[in-house]
């Protein structure tokens, strides 16, 4: 469920605008709040005395009062802005260094779409209801308890009649917010049922036509549309319900006041005004009910964002990630896993299970296995973009668990599966992996990715824009690109992804020609045997399981599974095995 | 994501905007069957804004007739026709509320409905040229809005208009010189209505290109998520949202300040417009042109007045994007949908002929050119060539996903056009690329082949398509629930999911788009196996990158640019030493 408390150290900075904007939202409530008091004053002593100096003394206070509430609106708008805004700032700022630091596995099961939301009009939600709070929804309670704190100022027997609903109104008006807030949700809880069916049917079409499920998913639509019927009428109806009722409750108020004013007039208990004056509050209180809609609206809108926000807010974060310190020069780490075991966060079933393996320091290693057999989680495992759970991961003897991650990360060249670039210059994304490379070095690292020649042949060269999500590259471009990133980093590790199914295979055989030839110590994910006959060592994962290890040779001497992978490619390519 | 092939949007008329007064007519007619209901809401639209003109009228009265003067009967029966009032207005209320948020929740049920199930009679390239999110939205939430609208606007602005005409005449007949006098304002509250909205709009847009340049920030630095960590780049990754941060918090900040002048601007007026009317009131007062009573009718009416006039301007503007949102979600109903035809043939034998075939996107340049074909019942046939051939064209052709442009396609002699489509659909099974599961168990994923098939069914369904092995080991075996995304099982293991299904459909006509290409060597021996399985004695279609998988097809044909160059078995085609030798030749060399 969530809290609001999660929100507090976002507001608590801008207390000083937000209680200014409150305080003067007050003195607008207190002019509205004087307001009967001059009337009755106007009406007691100017009317009804005829005294023409006294009705415009007492006007000419109300308009001047009028214009200083003004004033006072005006001002408090620009401070209630501000803290709101100031908030909203600070709460996205928060949110997406939260995503930022995030490990990996926190926010997988979240779509991009979601995230987003989460960091934009959710956000905007709660800035909105921090904004209206200090505007209108704390107006409304004051108003209606000024009003009859002031109505029994003016004849406490008269106004007794407002003191007695007003606990009325009160339980009336939290039990509706409460209840119209539940109702709010269950109808969110079937529109997003309604979504996900739509979206289902959407991506599914063609299987349904295939099928002809056109009907069964018809009949699945109309039993969610009319839940969600059901529910959105049932919370609607609530506030249009309950607020007339009031209504009446305080317009049969006013009749009793009016009652008992005539009879106190004639015993001259009381004066007209005082008798208008009650009678005027009476009807200012009515006039609060308008917002409660539109209260209830906004805050179970504002509600369902903070559940989504503080889901984000209260996930962990990376420790070890303050800036590292220069980086010291390192040689190419021995790696070695011993009983290595790994499952995703809230999935029972490990991805790797006791892997032990050695890699001497400059070594090559290529890994082999299906999809899903765990290749890409040793890698991540390597950078420490997961935590094992088993088991230890080694460089040079020391448990990488025991540097602090930037550190570590320093020491990696990562290319991973799907390319990542982002918008910007294409000197811009290689500087990912070193901030102050001079031009020279990004050329290099270019030259030995394969990739400086094209990159000359851009009309902008290294300085060639590129598209979000490098938009503009083909997928073989875009691969060589990453490695070029890589390598700019003069890696202790190189980490590679299976970063070479979309190159050529004249190019792929230079890329991987200059991969052996490095100081670095690199572990290879890949499909193809051809990099894996170059290899020192070659692993061989199933099902998470390292189940063979050693060179080509001796892969092809013990392991049939290796032997079957070998053939159903050279069969594939029409190529005789040859060892 | 398109089903089949690429999408393209190039083929999908965009229909004009139409406007709001055509929406609002079409939404006229979902009101047809609730006519009476509607008659009803309105007549009690009328007796509710005759009520918030009588109550006022009536306090006045009873004020002056129960407090300035010495009370006499008539007084008492005052104040019973204001409680007579009062009750009305609660059942007014009530019943218009009620009646009126159930028939626009009906009338938005109805428009689902109707709209969804159109969508299901749409051509499958609509949906490959729009976004599954988007769609959806356009039936969720702008519906949604719709009903909140048709619900409470509606009643509110007619009631406003209704009680502001009221309103000026009763004020005028009153006292012509206290209604001038509570008018003052309203020219000050347009020129401050006016003030306002020359400035926000700029506002507004500002705030939303920093939104935009925001988010669109956010979007890529979450998409490389794992390089950024990697590459230590979370630092400059908050700094960088930092900057476009502020900028969204300076343009929001003004967006906001100006937009909140509003209300206080709304309560300026009230606040000056009630002091004048008392001033000016009560100097009438005393030269005996008005009473007390009067006066205080002149500031509820004045309340009243600012407050319907606020009223209309606020809800046209949400009624008006509301009408926006439906007139969206109308839009799709003005989809054409898919003609369809007339012949109804249960079964089919499975021969397939392209005869002269022709395709192009509307205005578009030719994408196949005069394809002629024959898969004889229970062939197999291979499509190969580059990319842009035309290969998934022909096989989206076949599919109807388009229909030809010229030429005709035959299944068992008779056009396809002409064929009942749910007939042919029956016959065809895919298995694409892209393994296409749903959100369920394992066993209804397979079981939407065919409701009625039996578990025993699925089962062997399941061992043919060498799936069973794999389900028996998954921790709730037929149970496990399957997901879009998180890998549970991998992409082979989809793909044999998919298999399985089609083995249980039994079509007669079998579809193979890259159906072996995402997934790793491992894997695709079980693959090939069940794949072998599946086309056993059905005609098949088959799109491979691949040669070697293709190499026992009965008919191979080679497409360049939309044309077939060559057209016969493997070893036909190899002797011809043509345009698959030289592509066989060079895969050879790839793959080392």
């Amino acid at each position: 469920m969530a809290r609001f408390s999660i929100l507090l150290p976002y507001l608590r900075p801008h207390r000083r605008s937000l209680s200014i904007a409150f305080g003067l939202m007050l003195c607008e409530a207190l002019v509205e709040l004087s307001y009967p008091l001059f009337m009755l004053q106007l009406i007691d002593r100017g009317v009804l005395t005829h005294d023409q100096r006294q009705v415009l003394l007492w006007g000419s206070s109300m308009v001047i009062l009028a214009l200083f509430s003004f004033a006072c609106g005006i001002t408090s708008t620009f401070y209630a802005a501000d803290g709101g805004q100031s908030f909203a700032r600070d709460l996205r700022a928060a949110l997406f260094s939260r995503l930022a630091f995030a490990p990996l596995a926190a926010f997988q099961r979240l779509s991009t779409a979601s995230l987003l939301t989460r960091l934009t009009s959710d956000t905007n939600q709660l800035q909105n209801a921090v904004f209206m709070c200090v505007r209108l929804y704390l107006r409304a309670p004051l108003i209606i308890l000024g009003a009859v704190v002031l109505a029994l100022a003016v004849d406490s027997t008269l106004a007794a009649v407002l003191a007695l609903a007003t606990p009325l109104i009160g339980f009336a008006l939290s039990w509706t917010l409460g209840r119209g807030l539940r109702l709010f949700r269950l109808a969110q809880e079937q529109l997003d049922r309604l979504t996900s069916l739509l979206r289902e049917n959407f991506n599914g079409m063609q299987l349904i036509r295939a099928y002809g499920r056109g009907e069964h998913e018809q009949l699945r639509f109309i039993g969610a549309a009319e839940a969600l019927r059901r529910r959105a009428t049932q919370a609607m109806q609530l506030s249009e319900m309950v607020v007339p009722a009031l209504i009446l409750l305080l317009n049969l108020c006013t009749l009793a006041i009016l009652w008992g004013g005539s009879r106190r007039i004639m015993n001259h208990g009381i004066s007209p005004g005082e008798v208008v004056a009650i009678l005027n509050y009476t009807a200012r209180i009515i006039g609060e009910f308008a917002f409660l809609s539109m209260i209830l609206t906004n805050l179970s809108m504002a509600r369902s964002a903070l559940g989504r926000v503080s889901e984000v807010l209260d996930g962990e974060t990376e420790a070890g990630l303050e800036e590292p310190p220069q980086r010291q020069p390192c040689a190419a780490p021995a790696v070695t896993s011993t009983h290595l075991g790994f499952a995703y966060p809230g999935q029972g079933q490990q991805v790797l299970r006791n892997v032990s393996f050695a890699v001497q320091p400059g070594h090559t290693a290529v890994i082999l296995g299906a999809t899903g057999s765990g290749k890409t989680s040793l890698l991540q495992l390597l950078a420490r973009l997961h935590d094992t759970d088993e088991g230890q991961l080694c460089f040079d003897g020391q448990d990488i668990q025991g540097v602090p991650l930037a550190t570590l990360r320093q020491r990696i060249g990562y290319v991973t599966q799907a390319p990542m670039l982002v918008s910007g210059s294409i000197a811009d994304n290689l500087r990912w992996g070193k901030r102050d490379a001079t031009l020279a070095e990004l050329a290099e690292a270019a030259k030995k990715a394969q990739i400086h020649e094209l990159i000359l042949s851009l009309p902008d060269g290294y300085d060639t824009v590129l598209q979000a999500h490098g938009g503009n590259l083909s997928g073989g471009q875009k691969q060589r690109l990453c490695v070029a990133r890589a390598l700019l980093r003069q890696p202790d590790l190189l980490l590679l992804d299976d970063c070479t199914s979309a190159l050529d295979a004249h190019t792929e055989a230079a890329l991987l020609n200059v991969i052996n030839g490095l100081p670095c110590t690199t572990l290879l994910v890949t499909q193809k045997i051809s990099a894996a006959r170059r290899a020192d060592t070659v692993l061989l994962l199933e099902g998470g399981q390292l189940t063979a290890q050693g060179t080509h040779a001796e892969l092809l001497e013990k392991s049939t599974v290796y032997r079957q992978i070998v053939e159903s490619q050279s069969r594939n390519a029409g190529v005789a095995l040859s060892a | 994501m398109p089903l089949l092939g690429r999408a393209n949007s190039a083929g999908v008329p965009r229909t004009r905007n139409t406007g709001w007064s055509k929406t609002l007519a079409r939404l006229w007619r979902y009101r047809v069957d609730y006519r009476a209901r509607l008659l009803l809401v309105l007549a009690s639209v009328l007796i509710g804004a005759a009520l918030v003109l009588l109550a006022p009228y009536l306090l006045g009265l009873a004020i002056d007739q129960l407090l300035v003067v010495q009370p006499t009967g008539s007084a008492w029966a005052m104040i019973a026709s204001l409680a007579v009032v009062y009750l009305l207005q609660l059942g007014v209320a009530l019943g218009q509320n009620y009646v009126m948020i159930s028939l626009a929740q009906h009338t938005v049920m109805h428009v689902r409905r109707e709209v969804f199930a159109h969508l299901h009679g749409l051509p499958l390239a609509w949906f490959a040229a729009r976004h599954a999110g988007e769609v959806a939205s356009r039936l969720t939430n702008d519906l949604e809005n719709l009903g909140q609208t048709l619900s409470q606007a509606v009643l509110r602005i007619g009631t406003s208009l209704v009680v502001f005409i009221g309103m000026l005449g009763l004020m005028f007949w009153l006292n012509p010189l206290l209604a001038i006098v509570s008018l003052i304002v309203v020219p000050m509250m347009f020129g401050g209505l006016r003030w306002v909205g020359s400035r926000t709009p700029v506002l507004f847009k500002r705030q939303q290109a920093d939104l935009g340049a925001l988010a669109g920030y956010a979007d890529e630095a979450l998409a490389v998520h794992m390089a950024s960590k990697a590459f230590g780049r979370e630092h400059a990754a908050v700094e960088a949202f930092e900057q476009r941060n502020r900028h969204l918090h300076v343009s929001a900040y003004w967006a906001q300040a100006y937009s909140g002048f509003l209300s206080k601007l709304m309560y300026v007026c009230d606040n000056l417009s009630f002091s004048l009317i008392l001033v000016v009131g009560a100097i009438l007062t005393l030269n005996g042109k008005a009473s007390i009573g009067v006066v205080i009718t002149f500031c509820e009416y004045a309340r009243q007045f600012s407050r319907q006039l606020n009223q209309v301007s606020t809800q046209i503007s949400t009624v008006l994007a509301t009408l926006a949102g439906a007139e969206r979600a109308f839009e799709m109903l003005d989809e054409a949908q898919e003609p369809d035809g007339l012949i109804e043939q249960r079964s089919l034998r499975g021969d397939i002929r392209f005869e002269g075939v022709d395709f192009a996107y509307a205005g578009g340049l030719p994408v196949v050119c005069g394809i002629d074909l024959h898969v004889p019942a229970g062939q197999t046939l291979a499509l190969i060539g580059p990319t842009g051939a035309g290969k998934t064209t022909l096989v989206q052709l076949l599919s109807r996903f388009h229909d030809v442009s010229g030429g005709r396609i035959l299944i068992d002699g008779i056009d396809l056009r002409d064929l009942r489509r749910r007939d042919v659909r029956r016959q065809m099974g895919f298995v694409m690329q892209e393994p296409l599961l749903f959100d369920a168990s394992v066993r209804d994923n397979i079981r939407y082949a065919r409701a009625e098939a039996s578990d025993a069914q699925i089962e062997a369904a399941c061992r043919l398509a060498n799936a069973h092995g794999f389900i028996e080991k998954l921790p709730r075996g037929y149970h496990t629930l399957l997901r879009h995304e998180g890998g549970d099982i991998s992409q082979g293991q989809r793909q044999l999911l998919t298999i399985a299904r089609a083995i249980l459909a039994d079509p007669k006509i079998l579809i193979l788009d890259e159906a072996t290409s995402n997934i790793d060597t491992l894997t695709e021996v079980h693959l090939q196996q069940a794949l072998a399985r599946l086309m056993q004695g059905r005609t098949c279609l088959i799109i491979a990158h691949r040669l070697s998988t293709i190499r026992q097809a009965d008919q191979i044909v080679v497409l360049e640019q939309g044309r077939i160059v060559e057209k016969g078995s493997h070893d036909q085609l190899m002797n011809n030493a043509g345009a698959y030798h030289s592509l066989y030749v060079e895969q050879q060399g790839a793959a080392y």
